[in-house]
């Protein structure tokens, strides 16, 4: 069976000493998020390879002021900023995105309740919150998903996007009224 | 904070803007608790929801170097089982070749029987009288040259 390392049972900078274990430890996170913010498989995988491969190329200048989370997630954000800005005029492409149905997995998450009606809430929930992550500008989406989905705070998230704290925090706070706006109207 | 929390409050909660005066009043507030709730428990479920997705990486990953593993595993059984097939088949080819060389051969040398029995009568055939002296002096040119 494969051993999926925490990140806690790491130390910090030589955790990029065994890379293998840094893109084991990660890889689940950096394609969650790539696919969130694409909604495209093909190109979340291809961008999470290309996150990890650029990751190994730059680890001698990783200096450790972030944890390797928080690289890594810049690295992926830069990605996925470039690959939609080149995207942006491929409406084919567009029109394909919605193969992902982040609905499908609700009765794996439903949180061990096995009735049709639980999983259906737990369904329209998350569905709620992933029509209103698409909504979102590119900015307000990545900030929402390292929050909800990554779990990082403020600074963390500041550090991954580049941008400053209050920028994070005006963005973060806009993508959250549109998701209440959302939940409030499903129900 | 005797207040229930506001729209806004709530929210900044949820960025982790979190102040001791909002704890507190959390501690003694169902309502406020359940209004973060309504907020916190979908996007809670939207993360798991991508996280589970983002399992599918390496489930397919897996899958795929099975696929691959699996054919690695075939190509020698495939080199070996068309090795024998060529083993098998060439000498099965070289003996009809044989086979058919032989049929031809055979027939060859019956039609060349019957042209050397053919041109040793007309050989043997008598002459007309009047090209016998011709006939016997080539008969002795040809047993002086040989």
């Amino acid at each position: 069976m494969e051993t999926v390392l925490q990140p806690e049972a790491l130390p910090a900078i030589d955790e990029l000493a065994d890379f293998d274990a840094v893109v084991r430890c990660y890889q689940r996170a950096i394609y969650g998020f790539v696919l969130a913010s694409l909604r495209d498989r093909d190109a979340a995988e291809t961008l999470t390879q290309d996150c990890f491969l650029k990751a190994y190329r730059s680890r001698r200048n990783f200096r450790g002021e972030a944890s390797v989370k928080t690289w890594l997630m810049r690295i992926a954000v830069n990605l996925v900023r470039d690959h939609a800005s080149s995207e942006r005029l491929k409406f084919w492409r567009r029109a394909r995105r919605p193969d992902v149905d982040v609905t499908a997995v609700s009765a794996r998450i439903a949180d061990g309740q096995r009735s049709p009606e639980a999983v259906a809430v737990v369904k329209e929930r998350i569905g709620a919150v992933w029509s209103a992550a698409a909504g979102l500008s590119h900015k307000q989406r990545t900030v929402l998903l390292l929050r909800f989905v990554e779990d990082m705070n403020i600074l963390e998230i500041a550090a991954a996007t580049g941008m400053k704290e209050g920028t994070v925090k005006v963005h973060l706070f806009r993508a959250l009224q549109r998701v209440r706006a959302r939940i409030e109207g499903v129900k | 904070m005797k207040e229930h929390l506001s729209g806004d409050q709530v929210l900044e909660w949820m960025m982790g803007l979190r102040d001791a005066e909002c704890e507190a009043h959390l501690r003694g507030c169902p309502e406020c608790v359940e209004a973060i709730g309504k907020v916190a428990a979908p996007l809670r479920l939207f993360g798991a929801a991508v996280m589970e997705l983002g399992s599918e990486v390496r489930t397919r990953k897996r899958a795929e170097n099975r696929r691959r593993s699996w054919r690695l595993a075939y190509w020698p059984a495939a080199l070996l089982a068309a090795t024998l097939l060529i083993f098998a088949v060439l000498p099965l080819q070289r003996g009809q070749r044989q086979a058919g060389h032989g049929v031809t051969d055979a027939a060859v040398a019956v039609s060349d029987e019957v042209l050397l029995q053919h041109v040793e009568s007309e050989l043997s055939e008598s002459v007309p009288g009047s090209m016998e002296p011709l006939a016997r002096l080539m008969t002795n040119e040809t047993g002086r040259t040989r």
